[in-house]
């Protein structure tokens, strides 16, 4: 098996212990998730120029942002 | 010798929204659905080397309830000497070759895209395109989200596709052609009221002419060679990302962990944390430090004693290095629907610092950015 | 140019091949986990369902309020917290409905799920409110109500059954409540 299939056959396993490790949180009880300093979401132009920084500069890689969190809200 | 462009991230494959720094909780969807956002960044190295000012625009219109229009315009004034190749120097110590004088590059790129959100789901589709005197690019990338448990898991996928041209000012119109595939998936998972956890991974696989036209290595024997690396690369990346919210000092806590592997024989991995902290008047203040390292390529060298292969390159960005360096932002919500931010960089890359291989001091150099960001959310 | 690695075209093929399966076959498990992951919901409240009880505290004066005390009446009780944004939309659009229905016998009950009062009323000091709010700190209200998203409201006929389920709220939401609304009150339109 290539590393890369491997990674992700790692990661499908961490995902699914993740989520059922997980304690359930309501939607109403997301206000501290909701709050600014939560956001895990980084400004979009800023990560890439970062990025754009960074592999420029750097021969690795990183991968990219997926968002979710926050209040849940609509 | 022409300007050394960052052709290597002229794109980032899966879209993500127009972004927030928020000062204010995120908005959620349907809120605030135009968008315009304005950048200027400055970066520069030190010694004498490159400088790059870069203004960007984006702007985000709402068609319906259920569509986006996406664009985003970018333009690059890259200036400064960069280095060439290494040469013996007195005392036995390599040296840098730099560009002679300061060289002017002018890159324009730009963007538009479209979303469609229907319930859970999302889907985006990007064009982009990229220009300058002797590189251009045309790429494609398409992605999907969906929530899952309530809003409790976001997973996305995502590909993208690009398509480069390399020339160089000796030859300005005979463009060698390069070919980038990106996949990409993540997920993200709230553990409890107060934490959640990003899992992301990304494979891209390039082929075509992959080498720097204007980048030499020194052969004691023979003289100067033209920097030429494999025409394939594959490239494996994942990162996990945890924030936390922690009452006691009423901040967050980020940490970023990434681990790259590719079969040049470059493994990098990278840490970030980062603090950030919400004061009264709708400031938002945050902070963080970055630790990096990578080993350097199977064909990189400093220079060679005798004939290399049929790879070979010196090119600092393949040897083996590390860096750290520190982040600080301040974002402000100056109306309801403006805000601004200021955010600054540096970092400082010594070989001493590398993970593997080769590297040598003279690459050594400190660099720094700095950021304005102009937000408009109606 | 360099080709190091594509000794023959019949290689090369196979192994851009094999690594376009791996990277669909990454794709294909990342979307397994996803769909894997999707735990069963519970069956929220549907039109017909009779109101669950609840009961809160009112943000002015601290009396305990409860949903039976509004039995024949048609009530439109909303579930908002001072950190939901799309709530700064929709309490101006309450503060019009009570504007315009509260005489015709509507009664507006909203409900924050904040855990202190001073949250609540801090974002009521930005976005007052011109009809009943109140307080349920221990969040009974939401949990007996199934609530699936923030914020969510809940119409509720004169004899105390549910009528119509809001999760979210969106601009297109507007028209349709104040439809439903007025269609149980027994109007047409103002």
């Amino acid at each position: 098996m290539t590393l890369a299939a491997r990674l992700i056959v790692i990661a499908a396993v961490v995902a699914l212990l993740a989520n059922a490790g997980c304690a359930t949180v309501q939607p109403w009880e997301r206000g501290t998730l909701a709050k600014p300093v939560m956001a895990m979401e980084e400004p979009a132009h800023e990560t890439a120029q970062k990025l754009r920084t960074y592999s420029a500069k750097e021969g690795g890689a990183a991968a990219t942002g997926v968002g979710g969190g926050g209040c849940g809200c609509n | 010798m022409g300007a050394i462009s960052p052709r290597l991230a002229a794109l980032t494959a899966a879209a993500m929204a127009l972004p927030g720094v928020h000062a204010r909780a995120a908005d959620a969807p349907g809120e605030h659905p135009w968008g315009v956002d304005a950048t200027h960044l400055e970066y520069s190295e030190s010694g004498n080397r490159m400088r790059v000012r870069v203004n960007q625009a984006s702007a985000v219109v709402p068609i319906g309830e259920s569509f986006q229009l996406k664009a985003n315009g970018i333009q690059d004034l890259m200036s400064g000497a960069s280095p060439v190749f290494n040469a013996p120097g007195p005392g036995g110590k390599t040296q840098q070759v730099l560009t002679g004088a300061s060289v002017f590059d002018n890159r324009k790129a730009g963007d538009i895209g479209a979303s469609a959100a229907i319930g859970d789901n999302q889907l985006t589709l990007r064009q982009g395109w990229s220009k300058e005197n002797d590189y251009k690019s045309t790429w494609t990338s398409l992605e999907g989200k969906r929530d899952f448990n309530r809003k409790s898991t976001t997973l996305a996928v995502g590909f993208a596709f690009s398509n480069d041209g390399v020339s160089s000012h000796d030859a300005p119109d005979d463009f060698r052609t390069r070919i980038k595939r990106d996949f990409f998936g993540g997920v993200t998972q709230i553990i409890d009221e107060r934490s959640l956890v990003e899992l992301s991974l990304e494979y891209s696989y390039s082929n075509g002419f992959l080498s720097d036209p204007y980048k030499l290595v020194f052969v004691q024997s023979a003289g100067l060679l033209r920097d030429a690396r494999p025409g394939r690369r594959r490239q494996t990346a994942v990162t996990v990302k945890y924030l936390t919210y922690v009452p006691a000092i009423d901040s967050s806590l980020q940490a970023v962990g990434s681990l790259s592997t590719d079969n040049w024989g470059i493994g990098s991995g990278a840490l970030e944390l980062q603090w950030k902290k919400e004061l009264p008047g709708e400031w938002l203040v945050n902070a963080g430090a970055r630790y990096y390292t990578q080993s350097s390529a199977d064909f990189y060298a400093p220079l060679y004693l005798t004939p290399p292969g049929d790879a070979h390159s010196s090119d600092y960005r393949l040897a083996g290095f590390g860096s750290i360096g520190w982040i600080a932002g301040v974002t402000k919500q100056l109306t309801p629907n403006f805000s601004v931010q200021i955010a600054a960089e540096r970092s400082y890359r010594r070989a001493g610092l590398r993970s593997g291989g080769t590297g040598i001091d003279a690459d050594n150099y400190i660099w720094g950015l700095y950021l304005v960001t102009l937000q408009a959310r109606f | 140019m360099l080709q190091s690695d594509a000794p023959g075209l019949e290689r090369t093929h196979m192994r851009m091949r094999r690594s376009r399966l791996n990277a669909r076959f990454g794709i294909a498990a990342l979307a397994a986990i996803g769909v894997i992951a999707v735990t069963p919901t519970a069956r929220s409240l549907t039109n017909g369902d009779p109101a669950p009880a609840c009961s809160a505290r009112l943000l002015d004066g601290g009396r305990a309020v409860s949903l039976a005390e509004y039995r024949g009446q048609v009530v439109y009780l909303d579930f908002w917290a001072s950190w939901c944004g799309p709530c700064r939309e929709s309490f101006p659009f309450m503060n019009e409905l009570q504007r315009d229905l509260a005489d015709r016998g509507l009664q507006i009950l909203a409900v924050s799920v904040d855990k202190t009062a001073e949250d609540a009323r801090r974002f009521l000091a930005r976005y007052p409110a011109q009809f009943t709010v109140a307080l349920d700190v221990a969040a009974a209200c939401p949990s007996a109500f199934q609530l699936q998203g923030m914020p969510s409201s809940y119409i509720i006929d004169k004899g105390g059954a549910v009528r119509a389920v809001h999760a979210g709220f969106r601009n297109r939401d507007r028209a349709e409540i104040r439809q439903q609304l007025l269609d149980l009150l027994g109007g047409g339109a103002k």
